[in-house]
């Protein structure tokens, strides 16, 4: 029993530790593949307005000139060491910039990915277990209408709505300033609302369509029918077998959808001024500040993988059928 | 020569008296006083470092100050010099003032003069750009600065007002300014003093500076709100979070006004615009726009009525050809620039640019297509669009314009290091147009950013004598020729300008405009008060 | 003929899907005969909807009405043709992976794992700001990050199909693998492609917009995307001008509902899981 289930760890840390190499090569190699001079792509276009012995300076620094390979190694050295690069535009190190960044963007998607998993879950539940009824259409419809929006529309018009036109939410930033303490958290709370409302909608009108099908497919199946013929009452069969079985493949579908919660974020940071990830990839874009993309791009990149596998650990705990007796 | 420089600083002094005495006139009541103005901008600041595009801007307003400024009507007046003198405008001596103090307390002296200089050429390479003409900087007494070029330059003025001044003592040991975060390092002399910079709320806090050597302003604390995008800005003004929404060298888009209009608590200002908002520049030093015939046939071609309309609304101008904006000292007028679509047409035949394959567009002389790339930045909506209309109207005169879409990077080093360019958008600024020699020179002249490329020894000896000349009516003469230069060679010509649009909260009074610096100017920061 | 027995055999819902997108496709390739102006021509901008222009001009007095049926070529022609590229190159890989196996099947797995797992904005936004900002990169960088799924899918299709009676029976009749892959394989995943392919378009419409929005679209192409993205920039938002901004999102909810509809089959609702 035990073996089969450190098989099933083994073999993901193995899927992982190779996937995760390939996303550090394809970092490494995006901005060599690019048209346009090397050192400008891994510096950003305001190399170029430096002083012609630095770039020359950057230049060894980085090794362009040495074969790929001893890049490559140099590429992880420079990794391990947390050195995510320099930007010339911004005068910081790309590790610096992010700190501040990541935790604001994480603290808008992580919510959000719970909320939205609460959300789906317990509706798309209630709309299969009602399957065909008017609860089960109003609820499919809204969620396809959220699906089927252009996720910056929908920021858009809930900013508009509800931070202009009622002006109950402020219309961006993170904080007001100033503030301490409980003072500063609820502060805080007050202006990640509606971000992390639209955000949460987003994930959640997904994750709503699948559990209802989910849900849908199970009450044909013969257990449940099963179930009620031992006499069960419905609320009991909802609970013990039909959660139970859509929980773990619902828990690898919240963990791949950490990349698409990240994208949105990008677009909700964006539309309500919050200086996270989304910000800083969306400024670096802007200035041509290559360093901060990329740097961006690997760490977002890190952490989706990071959540998938700690999904696939749990989903290894959760699962009965993983490491049970074969 | 030296005499007329004499009197020009004795009178500049006077000014000066007068000026200084504004915050005990203007203070009012203290009920009248403004605790806190709120100002929105789109500008990112990214570290409250002088050393970042954004904050050296805004501490250029509110906390630091050079030797000289501009005043509301773009002349010179003193700052912490307050007088100079030169005999051969390649030797500038200025005489600092007495009282004027960093923000901890030390004095202003000449060597923070002569330390801020070198310090700038020695640590940032693209200082050099504009200051790069400054040979040596000496400081013989606690009080005198004298600054050495490598060739006489009368504009020097101009130059030297936009450099900021920064404390020795300070900065004396540090070796890199870009990575010097402390706060210590936005102490400056001016009437704000910096406070605080908060990332995640986007603020920027200034306090009134007590011990500042005017007199104490008018506004005791300001603060700089950063939104991401001007809709943003423009509800957040509505709704009266803040007090003024202000970019940098800009007004606002004319269509925010009517909703501004039905508020009653925004007043509107609009000023004339010094800066030009939309040029179209030919790259003349290659074939075939180094003709100046088509490039008259392209101003031909434009309808500068209907894009003043789509593009300014009420508020802009029909250029003329002679390029440099009216309010320019010794501005003259110039042929008004109209499409004559016929006349295009006229000249690009008699070029031999014809149409020979019949798709209706016209070839080169050597029969090659004849497909003109139009570079234009794509993170400017409204230059997109004007490129949009611009490729309709030179396809009206069979000219088969294709637009180039560049970033804001990518353009800017197309422009001021590759040319690589062959006709391209974008806009000056005031202080643009004052850049080397003035008159857009500085644009024009390959020895400058040259965006145009011009190289024609007949121009670039017109920018010599203005470097050396200081006969007003022989300056005259210069500007006056210089602008007949552009109307007829147009290396460069406005497709449309568009005024300042300034909205403010109507319950202050006593805004003024400044054409560097806005609305933001010391006119505004000394007088304003509760209407 | 085969094909519209398929179809007919299909629910209500995709029949919806279908005709939907059908009403677009009519649109994009009738536009010059039902679009009532020249959508290139300039009026008075900023008009409101009159009887004239039915839905207003825009900044540069476009009728909006004429641009939002043009844009539909464009923004249909980048969702086909990206979920065209995504679908081709995931068939591809996912029958390769699933018919060799071995060494192959590792390796596209092993990749495709890792191009879903990548937050495809971020990667798209950097990949925009690299190349020029033009329509046919935009459906290149869609295309070339969408294909995964599709292989995820058709690999365990293919895992079950050749384990079938009649694929078995063509490997023993001496069928080449291309035979087998082309004739049996093909033909019998094609459900599960036509799935793919419209979702990989939807997802595309949906990216492009972003992109779009973010200023990284190509606005000498004006697609529904970026009809909103000059309404955002040239004061259509702040000027509650949702005439501009709202038909344009509209048409991409519904295009993309029609989209995301066909691929919906009430029979097979593990397809869902791979939206």
């Amino acid at each position: 029993m035990l073996s089969s289930r450190r098989a099933y760890f083994l073999s993901k840390l193995v899927r992982y530790s190779f996937t995760f190499l390939l996303i550090l090569s394809l970092n490494f190699a995006l901005p060599r593949m690019m048209p346009g001079d090397p050192i400008v792509n891994l510096l950003g276009e305001e190399a170029l307005h430096n002083d012609p012995r630095m770039i020359e300076r950057l230049r060894a620094e980085h090794g362009l000139d040495r074969p790929l390979h001893i890049q490559y190694i140099g590429y992880l050295r420079s990794l391990a060491r947390m050195d995510l690069g320099y930007s010339i535009h911004k005068n910081l190190s790309v590790a610096e910039l992010m700190e501040n960044s990541l935790l604001w963007t994480l603290l808008l998607v992580f919510p959000s990915v719970v909320i939205g998993s609460i959300l789906a879950l317990l509706f798309g539940s209630l709309a299969g277990f009602k399957n065909n009824s008017r609860t089960d259409f109003l609820l499919t419809a809204l969620a396809l209408l959220f699906y089927t929006c252009p996720p910056f529309l929908l920021a858009m018009l809930i900013l508009s709505i509800f931070a202009f036109h009622l002006g109950l939410f402020p219309l961006g930033n993170l904080t007001s300033g100033g503030r301490l303490g409980l003072d500063y958290v609820l502060d805080v709370a007050w202006h990640l609302f509606l971000p992390v409302a639209a955000l949460s909608l987003l994930g959640a009108s997904y994750k709503f369509l699948v559990v209802r099908n989910s849900v849908t497919q199970i009450f044909d199946e013969q257990f449940i029918v099963a179930a009620r013929a031992k006499g069960l009452t419905e609320r009991c069969i909802l609970l013990r077998h039909v959660i139970r079985n859509v929980l773990p493949p619902f828990i690898s579908m919240v963990a791949l959808s950490f990349g698409f919660m990240v994208s949105g974020a990008l677009v909700v940071e964006i539309v309500f001024s919050l200086n996270g990830m989304g910000t800083l990839i969306y400024d670096a874009v802007v200035a041509r500040d290559y360093p901060i993309m990329q740097g961006s791009f690997l760490v977002l990149t890190i952490f989706v993988l990071a959540a998938n596998f700690a999904a696939d650990m749990l989903y290894g705990v959760a699962d009965p059928r993983i490491g049970g007796p074969h | 020569m030296n005499r007329e420089f004499l009197l020009l600083s004795t009178a500049l002094v006077l000014l000066n008296l007068i000026g200084t005495g504004w915050a005990a006139e203007n203070g009012g009541s203290d009920g009248d006083r403004i605790p806190m103005l709120k100002v929105g901008t789109i500008n990112q600041i990214n570290e409250a470092n002088p050393w970042d595009y954004y904050f050296g801007v805004y501490s250029m307003i509110f906390s630091h100050q050079g030797l000289v400024r501009f005043n509301n009507e773009g002349d010179i007046v003193p700052e912490l010099a307050t007088s100079w003198e030169t005999d051969d405008l390649q030797k500038w001596t200025f005489h600092l003032r007495e009282d004027a103090n960093w923000h901890d307390g030390q004095p202003v002296t000449a060597n923070d003069i002569k330390f801020s200089i070198d310090y700038n050429l020695e640590k940032d390479p693209l200082s050099k750009s504009y200051i790069g003409s400054i040979d040596s900087v000496e400081a013989p007494d606690k009080k005198t600065a004298i600054i050495n070029l490598k060739k006489p330059d009368y504009n020097f003025l101009n130059t030297i007002a936009v450099v900021k001044m920064i404390p020795e003592h300070i900065f004396q040991s540090v070796d890199e300014p870009k990575k010097y975060n402390d706060k210590n390092a936005a102490i400056g002399c001016g009437p704000y003093k910096f406070v605080s910079f908060d990332r995640d709320a986007g603020i920027v806090t200034y306090q009134a500076n007590e011990n500042y050597w005017g007199a104490i302003p008018a506004i005791d604390a300001i603060e700089l709100r950063m939104f991401k995008n001007p809709d943003a800005l423009m509800l957040a003004f509505q709704k009266g979070e803040i007090d003024l929404p202000y970019y940098y060298s800009k007004g606002i888009s004319y269509y925010y006004v009517p909703k501004l209009l039905e508020n009653d608590d925004i007043g509107i200002e609009v000023y004339p615009e010094r800066g030009i908002t939309n040029v179209l520049w030919f790259n003349t030093a290659i074939a075939p726009f180094d003709n100046k015939e088509l490039r008259q046939a392209f101003s031909y071609a434009v309808n500068y009525e209907e894009l003043k309309n789509m593009f300014t609304a009420g508020y802009g101008t029909v250029p003329s050809a002679g390029w440099v904006p009216n309010g320019t000292l010794y501005y003259i007028e110039t042929r008004s620039l109209t499409q004559d679509i016929n006349k295009s047409r006229a000249l690009l035949d008699s070029l031999d640019f014809k149409d020979i394959d019949g798709d209706g567009l016209r070839e080169m002389p050597d029969k090659a297509k004849f497909q003109p790339k139009l570079l234009t930045r794509s993170d400017l909506p409204d230059s997109v669009r004007a490129a949009e209309m611009l490729k309709k109207y030179f396809a009206e005169v069979g000219i088969d314009m294709q637009i180039d879409l560049a970033d804001k990077s990518t353009h800017g080093q197309i422009m001021d290091e590759k040319k690589t360019h062959e006709v391209s958008l974008a806009g000056t600024t005031f202080w643009g147009m004052t850049m080397g020699e003035g008159y857009g020179s500085g644009y024009t002249d390959t020895r400058n950013y040259g965006w145009s490329m011009v190289s024609d020894p007949k121009y670039q000896s017109m920018v010599d004598d203005l470097g050396m000349t200081q006969d007003k009516d022989k300056r005259k003469d210069l500007a006056a020729e210089i602008q007949n230069y552009y109307a007829e060679e147009m290396p460069q010509f406005t497709i449309y300008s568009m005024n300042i649009i300034q909205p403010y909260n109507a319950l202050y009074a006593g805004w003024e405009y400044n054409p560097l610096h806005g609305i933001l100017s010391y006119g505004t920061l000394s007088n304003l008060h509760k209407a | 003929m085969e094909m519209a027995r398929d179809f007919l055999a299909h629910s209500r819902l995709q029949l919806i899907g279908l005709f939907i997108l059908i009403l677009f496709l009519a649109v994009a390739i009738f536009a010059p005969l039902i679009a009532p102006h020249d959508p290139e021509e300039s009026k008075t901008p900023y008009q409101p909807p009159n009887q004239e222009h039915r839905l207003g001009t825009n900044d540069i007095g476009q009728d909006i009405l004429s641009e939002l049926i043009y844009a539909s070529r464009v923004s249909l022609t980048i969702g086909f043709l990206a979920g065209l590229i995504s679908v081709l190159i995931g068939a591809t890989l996912g029958m390769l992976a699933g018919y060799y196996r071995g060494i192959v099947e590792e390796m596209v797995m092993a990749t495709g794992d890792v191009v879903l797992l990548i937050p495809g904005l971020p990667l798209m936004i950097i990949l925009a700001a690299y190349l020029s900002p033009s329509m046919w990169n935009i459906v290149l960088v869609v295309g070339l990050l969408w294909w995964c799924s599709t292989a995820r899918v058709v690999h365990s299709r293919v895992l079950q199909l050749r384990e079938m009676p009649f694929v078995e029976a063509a490997r023993a009749l001496g069928g080449g693998d291309l035979y087998i892959i082309f004739h049996h394989i093909l033909i019998n995943s094609k459900e599960v492609i036509y799935a793919k392919f419209a979702l990989a378009v939807a997802s595309a419409m949906l990216t492009e917009a972003s992109l779009s929005f973010l200023g990284l679209g190509d606005p000498l192409n004006i697609s529904w995307g970026e009809m909103i993205h000059f309404a955002f920039s040239r004061g259509g938002f702040a000027n509650d001008m949702w005439w501009w901004y709202l038909p344009p999102g509209l048409m991409i909810c519904a295009c993309v509902l029609g989209f995301v509809l066909i691929a919906m089959d009430p029979e097979r609702s593990q397809k869902a899981q791979e939206l």
